[in-house]
């Protein structure tokens, strides 16, 4: 999918008050240039037919 | 009686005569050169005394035919399999007479060399104007002796290119038309004397534009909350030690927690890679991910849970 933007919202909440939404990191997942999923930030480009 | 004696001396002389005009046949080429080419090979050489043609022999039997031009002359011998060859150069004078045959090694490259090639590594793409950008790639490879060539279209509609030499790393393209394909090749010679290049394959850089995903670029475009000392840039800072936060306390808030970011330019992605620093009940249960192309028209790419103890989690798109 190609996209430009990118919004995340929180749909539902453990509890409306004191829940929110806290990301220390937010990536892109490509399919190409990356392999299994990944808990840590990629920030390197790889292009697929590097 | 005196004619008895006078011919037979005539004709001696006559014979004597015709045998000076008999020449010798030419010495063999001298300075014998090879340049290696794609399936093909030059040689060049001194041209002897007297040769007014010649003939290159190749691959057992097979012969290019050629004039002399001047002292020093070249001949291009095609349809050379990828491998070394031997070739024979003989020359001939206007009798005919040949010379003997002086032979060389030349070496043609072909498929298997170009199938080696490796276009240059792209590695980023700054823009310094709308109509100028530079592109960036990572050092030549070894092997790699001649030049990057990108092409692309100027502003004028014409096409235009910029050759990038081994020892540097990045092109400037002034005047370009974004708007239209813009991509890069490496241009290699297998041998400095080489009388060709080859071509790696075309890399569309608009196209890598399009996996360039490093942050230096996106932008916090809206933000529905963030408390003081965690704003939403520190989700997109690099660094997994600051983070952005919504408000949690009550009263709730308004509106639902949301974040934009802009990337500044369309990626091709499949799915987001979050990194969460709760591990409780703080973080959001189900989140939802809409994508946009231009700010306008959203599509929501992707709904999923977060598990009260995920840490760092790759959400794709498939697992809608």
């Amino acid at each position: 999918m190609n996209a430009r933007y990118f919004r995340i919202t929180a749909a539902e909440m453990y509890d409306d008050h004191t829940s929110g939404l806290v990301f220390s990191e937010i990536d892109v997942y490509n399919a190409q240039t990356s392999s299994g999923d990944m808990a840590t930030p990629v920030t390197q480009t790889v292009l697929p037919w590097q | 009686m005196k004619n008895f004696l006078f011919i037979p001396l005539l004709l001696f002389m006559l014979a004597v005569s015709c045998k000076k005009e008999e020449t010798a046949a030419p010495v063999a080429v001298d300075d014998l050169t090879t340049y290696p080419g794609k399936n093909r090979a030059m040689v060049t050489f001194s041209v002897p005394a007297g040769a007014i043609r010649g003939k290159v022999f190749y691959n057992s039997g097979s012969f290019k035919e050629f004039d002399v031009a001047g002292p020093v002359q070249s001949v291009i011998v095609d349809d050379l399999s990828e491998q070394e060859h031997i070739l024979k150069v003989v020359t001939m004078n206007a009798e005919g007479r040949v010379s003997n045959p002086k032979a060389v090694k030349a070496k043609a490259y072909g498929a298997n060399y170009l199938g080696g090639l490796k276009p240059r590594r792209w590695k980023d793409q700054i823009d310094h104007s709308p109509t100028a950008i530079e592109i960036v790639f990572d050092p030549a490879f070894e092997n790699e002796t001649d030049v990057v060539v990108v092409v692309f279209t100027n502003t004028s509609g014409k096409k235009d290119s910029v050759e990038v030499s081994a020892a540097k790393n990045s092109a400037m393209l002034n005047g370009i038309d974004v708007s239209q394909p813009y991509y890069f090749y490496s241009r290699y010679k297998p041998e400095a004397s080489a009388i060709d290049h080859f071509l790696s394959s075309n890399v569309d850089a608009k196209n890598a534009l399009m996996f360039n995903f490093k942050k230096s670029g996106w932008k916090v475009h809206g933000v529905s909350d963030e408390v003081t000392g965690r704003s939403a840039a520190m989700a997109i800072d690099n660094n997994a030690t600051t983070l952005w936060q919504s408000s949690m306390s009550a009263p709730k808030p308004a509106a639902q927690h949301w974040i934009t970011i802009d990337m500044g330019t369309s990626k091709v992605i499949d799915g987001f890679n979050l990194l969460n620093s709760y591990t409780n009940e703080k973080s959001a249960k189900k989140i939802k991910v809409d994508v946009s192309q231009d700010n306008a028209t959203w599509t929501t790419a992707l709904e999923a849970s977060l598990n009260i103890s995920f840490y760092g989690k790759c959400y794709r798109f498939r697992d809608r």
